[in-house]
């Protein structure tokens, strides 16, 4: 008798721990969702009437109907949004779901092998090792690309994403995954807009909640039959500023002759360099102000990045909440101007790459577009092209400055320059 | 009694390709001994190891097998005389000490110039005026690139066509090595951050890679082809994700592509750009 309740409560405790583990997996890899943006909901919605949690329940199976789970993400397809002809379905699946190889020695799962640790499976940036970066893995979910040959306010360009894949972001934690197969960094490509896309949508869609009634549902009927205009507005208002990237590639101007290192001589790149100096320290350039009058990037120190302002950071109590939503460690990092001594070009430093930066500026940074003239408009200050790439030169000559070259001189050199020199 | 025998059994039919390494549904991917070796000193290094793997191998099996001698011989069942203990054997205590020390001397001393091949003798560009090597005057041979160790990639650097690193026309790459083949190159490296290993299999070659030294390395690679590159040294979580390419092609195939790397880094043009694609 004793015997068999020994084997009993042995059976017992060995079928409820497969039990436990086959629930665990089970139950973990289906239910497997994205994470809703708590920081979004929190900061929208009104302190006094919180979201009831059927509404945000309401809001991830909305979100989940549209885009699918991070083992099975779904492309709407509906030819009027396109979201098909941005993301392509099959590269879609190759990155997303669980690690595994097939027997072709094929790799699947490619974002979580290589990104979530850091990105996060939703795209939060808020990954296993994140909060040990400095700076921080990007968060997708604003939609926001610092790197891109496209100006502040637009979308990046397949190319800008692919180049950021291949050759990492130098001066940050992001490495470079040249060695990988074209289709799979195609397939990462899109899976990070599939992800930005739907990290907007969401955000869009959040905004929505925000006007309903206490307690009203986003899409109160179950097949979002009801809701099928609204998410279509929120969908393709995302998809059609990602469709135009293409469209937004900011297109150099010709560099002269006589300021390109190939073709200029000694004297000529000496002279265009020198107009460069003066210029990086002129008022219409500006850019002493924030890199600071001898580049360091000490001109301004106390200014916050688009992702960090989101959490608050002059508020100090709701910043500590929304800090512990977004999961970063305190206090809230400040943003570094670019010291632009160290030879280190976070966005590339081919020439085209900081004219792209200069032009274009680095959104959700505070880095501006140059002034430029406007052909329409003389009396207004601006540069020129040659400008341009003056300032260009300059700036890829500053690690190489000789130590004995005098800081500029005081506040009232920094005139306006308007003559070549 | 499983480990013993199961130790021997791979030693041996690994050495003599049996079973499970011959092939079947246990066998080993791929090769299970030295990856293919492109260098010039490897013969010496896989040489030096076989050997040691040998004389270690030999004794192994030697201990194995008169361990189970001992067992069956004095088996208690069979033997009804009480065993007979002694205290201490001069003669075999100056054996067992004596043996390995002059096993271990001999590899010390057999292995001396592998090492400084390796590690010390510094290849030169000319012995200096003095026309004597090993004097102060000798001239080295001057690194092709500089590789840094960074959490977690290798950073590629060539000094371009002025043949000086830190000035503009410097190449800069991430893990993509490019050498030219049946040449002797000397490759900097150095760390950003903390202590990596730059390792490549197939020329047997392996470096700490220590923050704040510059470090030299060198080697002749005969075959063209391309190779690994990895960390060897555990230097963060991304450790795994450390790994490079090592390109050797010849010489013409190395300059060309040094000047499109060139051409691509100097991009001012958006036409340009798409053209490289």
């Amino acid at each position: 008798m004793k015997f068999k309740t020994e084997t009993n409560n042995s059976c017992f405790r060995f079928g409820l721990c497969l039990a436990l583990a086959v629930g665990m997996l089970g139950c973990g890899n289906e239910t497997l969702r994205f994470h809703l943006d708590m920081v979004w909901i929190r900061s929208n919605e009104d302190p006094e009437v919180a979201f009831q949690p059927e509404q945000l329940q309401n809001l991830s199976n909305v979100l989940g109907a549209v885009f699918g789970t991070p083992n099975k993400p779904h492309v709407l397809q509906d030819s009027d949004i396109g979201v098909e002809k941005l993301v392509n379905r099959d590269l879609l699946q190759l990155a997303a779901g669980p690690v595994w190889n097939d027997p072709q020695g094929k790799s699947h799962g490619l974002y979580r092998k290589h990104c979530a640790h850091c990105h996060g499976v939703s795209g939060d940036g808020a990954g296993s090792t994140a909060a040990y970066l400095n700076p921080y893995p990007r968060d997708y979910r604003r939609g926001i690309f610092k790197f891109k040959s496209t100006p502040k306010g637009e979308k990046p360009t397949n190319s800008d994403l692919e180049k950021t894949l291949l050759e990492g972001i130098p001066g940050t934690s992001m490495p470079s995954f040249v060695l990988l197969p074209d289709d799979e960094i195609a397939a990462l490509v899109d899976y990070v807009k599939f992800l930005s896309i739907r990290g907007e949508v969401e955000r869009n869609l959040v905004l929505e909640l925000s006007d309903l009634e206490e307690g009203e549902l986003l899409v109160s009927d179950e097949t979002l039959e009801d809701g099928k205009e609204l998410i279509q507005d929120a969908v393709s208002f995302v998809v059609n500023r990602w469709s135009r990237a293409e469209s937004k590639v900011a297109i150099p101007a010709a560099c002269p002759s006589s300021a390109d290192p190939r073709t200029a001589t000694g004297e000529e790149m000496e002279r265009s360099i020198t107009r460069g100096y003066h210029l990086f320290h002129g008022v219409i350039a500006n850019c002493f102000t924030c890199h600071g009058e001898t580049a360091l990037g000490d001109g301004q120190l106390d200014l916050f990045d688009d992702w960090t302002e989101e959490l608050q950071p002059k508020d100090p109590e709701r910043h500590a909440e929304l800090m512990s939503l977004a999961q970063r460690p305190q206090p809230a990092r400040n943003l570094r101007p670019r010291n632009l001594r160290l030879g280190i070009y976070r966005g590339g430093r081919r020439p085209l790459d900081i004219y792209w930066r200069l032009i274009n500026g680095i959104d959700g940074a505070k880095m501006p577009q140059v002034p430029m003239v406007d052909p329409n408009d003389p009396g207004k200050p601006g540069m020129s092209d040659s400008d341009l790439w003056d300032l260009i030169n300059y700036v890829r000559s500053l690690p190489y400055e000789t130590l004995s070259r005098p800081a500029y001189q005081s506040q009232t050199d920094h005139v306006q320059l308007t003559k070549p020199l | 009694m499983l480990v013993p025998i199961l130790g021997v059994w791979v030693f041996v039919s690994a050495a003599f390709n049996w079973w499970p390494f011959s092939g079947g549904a246990l066998a080993f991917p791929g090769e299970h001994w030295l990856p293919h070796d492109i260098s010039v000193h490897g013969v010496v290094i896989d040489g030096l190891y076989y050997f040691i793997l040998a004389v270690t191998g030999a004794i192994f099996i030697a201990t194995t097998v008169a361990m189970f001698w001992f067992l069956l011989r004095y088996d208690g069942r069979q033997n009804a005389t009480p065993v007979k203990f002694i205290h201490g054997s001069h003669t075999l205590e100056v054996i067992w000490s004596v043996l390995p020390a002059v096993t271990l001397l001999f590899i010390a001393i057999f292995q001396m110039n592998a090492w400084s091949d390796v590690k010390i003798q510094r290849p030169l560009q000319s012995v200096g005026p003095d026309g004597e090597q090993g004097t102060l005057d000798d001239v080295f041979l001057p690194p092709l690139l500089e590789v840094t160790g960074r959490q977690f990639e290798w950073k590629i650097r060539y000094p371009g066509e002025d043949q000086e690193f830190d000035t503009p026309d410097d190449i800069h790459l991430v893990n993509d090595l490019h050498i030219p083949v049946d040449e002797e190159i000397v490759i900097a490296i150095k760390s950003d951050d903390v202590l990596h290993s730059f390792f490549l299999p197939n020329v047997r070659l392996k470096q700490d890679v220590v923050p704040g030294m510059k470090q030299y390395i060198w080697f002749e690679a005969t075959e063209t082809g391309t190779f690994d590159i990895v960390c060897a040294e555990l230097c963060g979580w991304g450790h795994y994700k450390m790994k490079g390419r090592l390109t050797v092609e010849s010489r013409e195939d190395f300059e060309r592509w040094l000047g499109q790397k060139y051409k691509a880094q100097e991009t001012n043009q958006l036409s340009l750009e798409l053209a490289e694609r």
